[in-house]
């Protein structure tokens, strides 16, 4: 693989998955979100959501959050400061590779 | 799933409050009221304005809660991060609200031939619409409508001062209630009902 293009397999790939990319996105976008909130925004069933942020909260980049609102159950995420970290440096490492990929020449 | 844009999720959650649209009904109902009190069609004896417009005003929050609650059942809830709009807030408050109450007044007492409430409020749309995520366009449009006004004296669409300063918050009362309406829809398209399988 060439240059930039050899970059696009260091970016992280928990962030880079679409789906956990949105959830992420939504989540530095705020103090905390709740599970209806990030089930509409990203079109997830529940159960692909669930492991989305089951998979984020593993790896320390979200903070889940249970608890009841009168009977009903009530699940927050918030970003942790890790995974706060890890968006900033996932943008900035797109934004590297975009900029890499614009000035880049095929070799002759 | 689908493949959002990031920058409107990004923008949509950063703004969540503002994008539900409904809440803006109660208010527009309530300036439409303040506006008819003074109309000569009025049927309701002026000695009873006052209990009209608290009544009007109750009316609206209760409806503001329970719109609320609607919000939070259908779409989730967001809590905004601390000090993320401090600049935004700054300016709301030191700037545009005193701004919009000093045009009232000077539209009131000075009766200037342009209408410089109309001028003012359009420049305080436009700054909420930039402010808020951009991306509805019928602020753009309530932005040219308010601006619109400034010309309506002088069109002989109403006298200046007061029946100016009335049909005015008539215009924005029903130009809330039109544009919450339409905030709701785009943020029910941005915001589609929920898969009901594990697919």
């Amino acid at each position: 693989m060439t240059e930039p293009f050899a970059q696009i397999a260091e970016l992280d790939r928990i962030v880079h998955e679409p789906a956990r990319l949105a959830i992420l996105t939504a989540l530095a976008a705020c103090r905390h979100a709740d599970f209806l909130y990030l089930q509409r925004l990203t079109g997830l069933s529940k159960g692909n959501l669930s492991s989305h942020l089951a998979k984020l909260e593993a790896h320390e980049l979200v903070h889940i959050e249970k608890s009841f609102a009168g009977r009903s159950p009530v699940t927050r995420a918030a970003l942790t400061r890790r995974g706060r970290a890890a968006v900033e440096r996932y943008w900035s490492e797109m934004a590297e590779l975009r900029r890499r990929a614009l000035r880049w020449q095929p070799a002759t | 799933m689908r493949q959002p844009d990031l920058d409107r999720v990004h923008s949509i959650t950063d703004n969540f409050f503002f994008w539900q649209g409904l809440r803006l009904v109660p208010v527009g109902a309530a300036l439409l009221v303040l506006s008819a009190t003074y109309a000569s069609w009025w049927p309701i004896d002026r000695r009873f304005q006052g209990v009209v417009l608290v009544t009007v005003l109750l009316v609206g929050i209760v409806l503001s809660g329970a719109i609320g609650s609607y919000y939070a059942r259908t779409f989730g809830r967001v809590a905004a991060a601390p000090g993320a709009h401090a600049r935004r807030s700054t300016i709301k408050w030191l700037v545009a609200y005193p701004a919009m109450a000093a045009s009232l007044l000077i539209d009131g007492a000075v009766r200037p031939p342009i209408f410089i409430t109309g001028i003012v409020w359009a420049a305080a749309t436009l700054a909420y619409w930039w402010s808020t995520g951009r991306g509805r366009p019928h602020y753009l449009g309530a932005t040219l409508l308010f601006a619109s006004t400034a010309a309506w004296p002088a069109l002989g669409a109403a006298a200046r001062g007061r029946a100016m300063i009335n049909l005015f918050l008539a215009v924005v009362g029903a130009t809330y209630m039109i544009n919450g309406v339409l905030d709701h829809l785009e943020l029910r398209r941005t915001l589609p009902p929920l898969l009901t399988s594990d697919d």
